[in-house]
C-alpha cells in the first residue's frame, strides 16, 4: 500500500514535519490520515504489457467530484468519482502494467493528492494462488518449473476481468471462493469464460457445475480437484491448455475494411494548389496575389481537418469452440488522422473490455504508444458502469490511432466435422439455430459452407474452394488440424457501430466427428 | 526576376511534395510516416532557406531592396500550404514552426539590403553574385556542423 500526500503547501509542510518526527521505517499511515491509498491486484505483480487492476482508496476533504488521473505505460486514464466529505471510498480501474503507476487526485475543494505505486513485472508465467486451506507443499513448483507464484487473499481478487490478463493461471479453493463478493465472482467467471486457466480445489458440487458451465475453450482450461494432491499437475495442464494471448493488433489489422484514408485528398489538394500557383505565376505576375493565395490555402489546410473528421475502421474477430457457452473476441478500431488536432473517440457500448493495445502490437505511429513526443492518449473510465467511455488523443496527418478490445459473449453454436475420403468434409450442425452461409477451413483448404439447418449435415466438396483472405488465413491459424474451423461474417447493427466501416467474423472450432451420428 | 525566383521555389517545393507523398503512399501501414514527414519538413525549410540565401543578395543588388524583398517574401510564401500540410504530419509544435517561418521572413527582409549595400560599395555585378555564393557556402557550413553547434548552445 502506497500512501499519497497532499500537494497544497501547508499540508505538504505538515506532512514533512510528521515524516521527520516519525521513526525510520515506520509505515506511512502512522504519519497521518493520507487521503490517497493505492494498491494493485495480485499483490502488485503482473506480466509486463498486460492489463492489471489498480485500486484507489481516497478520502476527500469536501463533498463533490474527485478527478482521478492515472498514468501508466504511456496511457493516461481519467475518472470522475462522486464523493462525500471525509468518507473513504474505493474505485478500481484497469490499467496497463508498467514499472510505476502514478496517480493524482483533484479534490472538490481545490486541493490535490498524488501517489505512485511500483509494480513488479514478471517475465515468467504467473500462477496466482488464492486459497485458505492449501498445504504449503501442494504447489511445490517442482512440476510447474519456471512458473512464478503469487499468493493473494481472496478479498484481493480483481473485479475487472481485464485484470486477469496480468496472470497466466489462478488457483482457488472452496474457502477462498466463499469469501468472494459478487463483483469478484463475476470477474472470475468472466475470466473463465474467456478461456482463463483456473484450478479449483474441493469446491461444492453447485459451484463446480457453475464453473463448468461458464468455462470457455471446451472446459480444457478448468481443472476441478477433489483435494490438493495433484495440484502441480493440474496447474501444468491448464497452463498448457490455455490458448495464446488474444488476437493482437498485428493480426486484426488485415481484417480492417479497406479505406483510402486522407492520402488521395491530400494529393488532390497539393496538385490543385501547385496548378493554381503556376497559373498565378504565369499570368498574374504580382507578388501580393501569390502571397494572398498561399496564405488562404495555408488557412484551409489548417482548418479543414477540424471540419471533416475521419471515421474509425473496425475489425472484430470472435472465436469459440463447439459446445462452449461463451466465446471471446478481439476488436481493433483504427483512425487515420487527417490533420493536427485533438480527437475524442466514443467507445461503442457494444464492445466491452476496451483498453490500450498491447505494447508489442504498437508501432511508432500509434497514438496508444509513446514512441515520440505525442502526448499519451487519455482514456475516460466510468466507475459506475466499469467501462471506458472515450479515448482522446492528439491526431496527426497520416498517423494511426488504435483502440483494442478483448471480451467475451454468449454463444450457442455447436458443430462437428469429419474428413471424407474424397477430400471433402462432413459438417454437422449440432446446435439449435440455423447457420448462415460461410466458409470452412481445414488443413489449409477453404470450403464453401452453405446454410445449414439445426440437426442436419452437409458435405463440403473439395472442388468448391474459396480464395484466400485475411479472415480465412486467421481461421487456418486458429485450427488444430484434426477438426475444421467454421467461419462466418457477422453483421454489426448495434448502436454505436452501425455507421462505422467494419468487418466482423466468428470462427468456431468444430468438434472432431469420430464417425457417429 | 520575380518569376525566376518564384519558379525556382515552385519547382523545389513541388519536388519535395512528390517525394513526400510518394514515400508516404509506399509506407502506409508501416508506421513510418511521421519520420518521413519530419524529413520532408526539413527539406522544405531548406528549400525556403536556400531560395532566400541564393537570390536575396543578388536580387537586392540588381533590382533594389524593395522589389527584392517582395519577390523573396513571395518565394517564401509559395510553399506555405505544403509546409502546413507536412507539419500536420509531424509532432513538431506549431509555435516552433511559426518561429522558423518568422526567422526565414526576417532573413528575406535583411539579405536584399545586404545585396544593395554591396552594390553601393562595389558596383560590379559579380560582387553581388559572390555575396550570394558566400551566403550559400556559409549556410552549408552551418548545416554541416549544426549538431555540434546545438550541443554547444544547449
Amino acid at each position: 500500500m502506497i500512501q499519497g500526500v497532499y500537494a497544497s503547501p501547508v499540508t505538504a509542510v505538515l506532512a514533512a514535519l510528521l515524516i521527520a518526527v516519525a521513526a525510520p521505517g515506520a509505515p506511512a499511515a502512522a504519519a497521518g490520515p493520507a487521503p490517497l491509498e493505492l494498491s494493485a491486484a495480485w499483490g502488485g505483480v503482473s506480466r509486463p504489457g498486460r492489463m492489471t487492476e489498480l485500486r484507489v482508496r481516497l478520502s476527500s476533504p469536501a463533498a463533490g467530484t474527485v478527478l482521478l488521473r492515472i498514468a501508466s505505460a504511456g496511457a493516461v486514464i481519467e475518472s470522475a468519482l462522486a464523493v462525500r466529505r471525509a468518507e473513504w471510498q474505493e474505485v478500481t480501474v484497469p490499467v496497463p502494467a508498467s514499472e510505476t503507476v502514478a496517480v493524482r487526485a483533484q479534490f472538490p475543494d481545490g486541493t490535490s493528492a498524488a501517489g505512485s505505486l511500483p509494480l513488479r513485472l514478471a517475465e515468467e508465467p504467473l500462477l496466482a494462488v488464492a486459497a485458505t486451506s492449501l498445504r504449503p507443499a501442494a504447489v511445490s513448483g517442482a512440476a510447474t518449473g519456471r512458473t512464478a507464484r503469487v499468493e493473494v487473499n481472496a478479498g484481493e481478487l480483481p473485479r475487472q476481468h481485464q485484470a486477469y490478463q496480468a496472470v497466466d493461471a489462478v488457483l482457488v479453493d472452496a474457502g477462498a471462493l466463499a469469501q468472494l463478493d459478487t463483483g469478484q465472482l463475476q470477474g472470475l467467471v468472466d475470466y473463465l469464460g474467456r478461456c482463463g486457466a483456473l484450478v479449483a480445489i474441493a469446491l461444492p458440487q453447485a459451484a463446480s457445475d457453475l464453473l463448468r458451465k461458464e468455462a470457455g475453450c471446451g472446459g480444457r482450461t478448468l481443472m476441478l480437484l477433489a483435494d490438493d494432491a495433484s495440484t502441480d499437475a493440474a496447474v501444468l495442464s491448464v497452463l498448457a491448455a490455455a490458448p495464446a494471448e488474444p488476437v493482437g493488433r498485428a493480426l486484426l489489422r488485415p481484417l480492417l475494411p479497406q479505406a483510402a484514408g486522407p492520402w488521395p485528398l491530400v494529393v488532390a489538394a497539393v496538385l490543385a494548389y501547385f496548378a493554381l500557383a503556376a497559373v498565378l505565376l504565369a499570368f498574374a505576375g504580382r507578388p501580393a496575389v501569390l502571397v494572398t493565395c498561399a496564405s488562404l490555402a495555408t488557412l484551409a489546410v489548417l482548418v479543414g481537418p477540424h471540419v471533416v473528421q475521419p471515421k474509425p475502421r473496425l475489425s472484430i474477430w470472435a472465436e469459440s469452440e463447439s459446445q462452449d457457452h461463451r466465446g471471446r473476441y478481439s476488436a481493433l478500431a483504427e483512425t487515420t488522422g487527417a490533420g493536427r488536432g485533438t480527437r475524442t473517440q466514443v467507445l461503442p457500448e457494444l464492445l466491452q473490455g476496451a483498453g490500450p493495445c498491447a505494447v508489442a502490437d504498437a508501432d511508432s505511429d500509434d497514438a496508444t504508444g509513446s514512441a515520440d513526443s505525442t502526448p499519451p492518449p487519455h482514456w475516460r473510465w466510468d466507475p459506475a458502469h466499469s467501462r471506458f467511455l472515450t479515448v482522446t488523443f492528439e491526431q496527426r496527418l497520416f498517423a494511426t490511432a488504435a483502440v483494442c478490445w478483448h471480451g467475451g459473449f454468449p454463444l450457442t453454436r455447436s458443430a462437428s466435422t469429419r474428413r471424407l475420403g474424397s477430400g471433402g468434409i462432413l459438417v454437422t450442425n449440432r446446435g439449435a439455430g440455423i447457420w448462415p452461409a460461410g466458409v470452412a477451413v481445414q488443413d489449409g483448404r477453404r470450403y464453401v459452407l452453405p446454410v445449414v439447418p439445426p440437426g442436419t449435415a452437409r458435405v463440403l466438396s473439395a472442388s468448391a474452394q474459396v480464395p484466400e483472405s485475411p479472415a480465412t488465413d486467421l481461421a487456418a491459424m486458429s485450427g488444430d488440424g484434426d477438426s475444421a474451423v467454421l467461419l462466418w461474417p457477422l453483421e454489426l447493427s448495434a448502436r454505436g457501430v452501425e455507421h462505422l466501416p467494419a468487418r466482423a467474423f466468428l470462427a468456431l472450432r468444430a468438434a472432431h466427428d469420430m464417425g457417429g451420428s | 526576376m520575380f518569376a525566376a525566383a518564384s519558379l525556382a521555389g515552385w519547382v523545389a517545393a513541388a519536388a519535395v511534395a512528390i517525394w513526400w507523398l510518394g514515400e508516404v503512399a509506399l509506407a502506409r501501414g508501416s508506421g513510418s510516416s511521421t519520420a518521413l514527414s519530419t524529413s520532408a519538413l526539413q527539406a522544405l525549410v531548406m528549400v525556403q532557406l536556400f531560395s532566400i540565401v541564393t537570390f536575396g543578395p543578388w536580387l537586392g543588388a540588381t533590382t533594389g531592396p524593395r522589389s527584392a524583398r517582395l519577390t523573396l517574401l513571395c518565394s517564401l510564401a509559395l510553399p506555405w500550404p505544403l509546409v502546413a500540410l507536412v507539419w500536420s504530419a509531424t509532432p513538431l509544435p506549431g509555435w516552433t514552426m511559426v518561429q522558423i517561418e518568422a526567422a526565414l521572413a526576417v532573413l528575406a527582409l535583411l539579405l536584399p539590403w545586404a545585396g544593395a549595400a554591396v552594390r553601393m560599395r562595389a558596383p560590379q555585378p559579380v560582387a553581388a553574385t559572390l555575396v550570394s555564393l558566400a551566403s550559400v557556402i556559409a549556410v552549408c557550413a552551418l548545416w554541416s556542423v549544426r549538431d555540434v553547434l546545438l550541443e554547444r548552445l544547449s
